[in-house]
């Protein structure tokens, strides 16, 4: 598919605020393309969702988001990539402080080997903040990430003695402790149970009603579920892009019917 | 034909041999040591210094000696030994140079002790003119340990999964943050337990200390950084050139006896520090 159809197909269900645009975008690491020509927007608000077969570009796409693969040898950016009208590759760009206003949750739960609330803080260190200040950090982000009421009780604890689970929500919490503008998460309920996976799915629909929330799922049901924007992406191209009820419908293109409908895909 | 029950007994027995022979020159040794040295030793002997040549008195001198060389040696070697670790794991990204680096810690650490001494002498004593200095010993004996330290807080460091990393960046930590409070606090067992494996061998090390920094007899506490102490492996070395003498062999036993108890208690250090700042244990 040429660049040319994917702006039309992208341009007829593009939302009217976007966060992040992406213009011509491609990624290389030497000689491997891994994603080219990539045109969308992404809402301003709200739950996008990055689906696509292994391999097809979707985790490489989100980590070019808050450039976390920066020091991957061989890596090559073409094409646009703004954030709230911001050039994210552009030369005078703070990375650190971008990877801070874009937050970012990982497939497998890392939780440093400190207490539970130190977890929370982590980003914030170096931040001049009281202990009421911390407190109230601590307790404002456990509650966002659905976590308060199962660990208030032993914040000083170790972060590795709580569930997987919970740690990914404790991720998420430490993500959100540093109030970001965005949040990317990389297929966030992968490692977890069933249960816990249903407890992240409501947690992204609730922040997406403040924040834009990026992320990568196989689970196509969970894909339906939290989205409110779903991008197809097969083999580093974008096949198709638009809201969930235009994506899981009968006026998708054919390729996207197949892939959301059937699980199957053959680019 | 041997069955495949026969084989499978031999092969368990010739490791078991192996297990036997091993432990059995460790405990012979070892066993030997005990037995004589411990007839040496008194409260006396330890802290009093020797007289007529070694034959008699005690080896306090020597014990402070041994220390002072061994412990400044640890303190120079360790900041050296964190950088190059943190600079090989956080900064090098060529993989290439990784193993050059790698490998030039092996080459390091398989240089045989007197060429440290050698290069001791000619770089401080004849061309620095350091003349005899316990303070060039501990840096002969740092540079000794310096591979050791190194390559075992390098591989605590390879051992912390990349997941740490990306989750500290991610979290708008520069490189020199993560490698401060992720890389370094969870590789601290490794950086102990090199320095301490490090001390335990620089300790009981004769040869490169023995042109630079230390004195066969007449040194006592040094009082400025250009002048020679004794040690424990300089003063058994010429007790036993007079081992025809009893009481000289029996002073050589007894601070064989010390020296061994000095080197067992830093290489047990090395394995609780292993043990506790494990960034897996719980604490």
């Amino acid at each position: 598919m040429s660049t040319a159809q994917h702006l039309t197909l992208v341009t007829d269900s593009a939302p009217q605020e976007a966060s992040i645009t992406l213009s011509d975008f491609g990624v290389w690491f030497g000689d491997s393309c891994i994603i080219s020509g990539v045109t969308a927007q992404l809402p301003a608000r709200g739950v996008s969702v990055l689906v696509g077969p292994s391999g097809a570009g979707k985790s490489t796409l989100l980590r070019a988001i808050n450039r976390i693969s920066d020091d991957t040898a061989g890596l090559a950016i073409k094409g646009g990539l703004t954030f709230q009208d911001e050039d994210i590759y552009a030369g005078c760009c703070d990375v650190t402080e971008l990877r801070a206003r874009i937050g970012m949750v990982f497939q497998k739960p890392c939780v440093f080997p400190r207490s539970i609330a130190q977890n929370v803080l982590f980003g914030l260190r170096g931040v001049k903040l009281s202990q009421a200040q911390k407190r109230d950090i601590v307790e404002s982000a456990l509650r966002s990430a659905a976590l308060w009421d199962d660990v208030h009780a032993r914040l000083g604890e170790r972060a590795d003695t709580l569930s997987l689970g919970q740690q990914q929500r404790l991720c998420i919490a430490r993500a959100l402790a540093l109030k970001p503008d965005m949040l990317l998460m990389d297929e966030p309920t992968a490692s977890v149970d069933p249960v816990s996976a249903r407890t992240i799915e409501t947690l992204m629909r609730d922040l997406g009603k403040t924040i834009p929330v990026l992320t990568v799922t196989h689970n196509l049901g969970q894909a339906k579920r939290v989205a409110d924007y779903v991008m197809f992406l097969c083999d580093g191209q974008l096949v198709e892009a638009g809201t969930t009820d235009h994506m899981f419908s009968k006026t998708a293109l054919p390729k996207t019917q197949t892939y959301l409908c059937e699980e199957f895909c053959d680019c | 034909m041997f069955s495949r029950a026969a084989k499978e007994h031999v092969f368990a027995a010739a490791t078991r041999i192996a297990l036997f022979i091993s432990i059995g020159i460790l405990a012979f040794l070892l066993g030997a040591i005990i037995l004589r040295g411990l007839s040496a030793l008194s409260l006396d002997f330890l802290f009093t210094p020797s007289r007529s040549f070694g034959s008699s008195g005690g080896i306090a001198y020597q014990i402070l000696g041994s220390l002072l060389t061994a412990i400044t040696a640890g303190l120079i070697a360790t900041p050296v030994a964190l950088g190059a670790s943190v600079y090989r794991s956080e900064y090098m990204t060529s993989q290439r140079a990784r193993r050059i680096f790698d490998l030039m810690l092996y080459g390091l650490n398989g240089v045989p002790s007197i060429i440290f001494g050698l290069f001791g002498l000619i770089l401080f004593v004849n061309i620095i003119g350091t003349g005899l200095s316990w303070f060039v010993g501990g840096i002969i004996l740092a540079v000794m340990m310096l591979p050791t330290a190194t390559l075992a807080t390098v591989n605590a460091m390879r051992g912390i999964e990349k997941n740490y990393r990306e989750n500290a960046l991610a979290l708008g930590l520069t490189r020199e943050q993560t490698a401060l409070r992720i890389i370094i606090p969870q590789s601290l067992h490794g950086l102990v337990t090199g320095v301490l494996i490090g001390l335990a061998r620089a300790i009981g090390e004769t040869a490169p200390i023995m042109f630079i920094a230390t004195a066969f007899s007449g040194a006592t506490v040094p009082t400025s950084l250009h002048e020679p102490v004794a040690t424990l492996p300089t003063h058994i070395l010429a007790l036993a050139q007079q081992a025809a003498d009893p009481a000289a062999l029996k002073n050589a036993w007894g601070a064989s006896f010390t020296l061994i108890a000095l080197v067992a208690l830093f290489s047990l250090a090395a394995f609780f520090a292993r043990a506790r700042l494990s960034p897996y244990s719980r604490r």
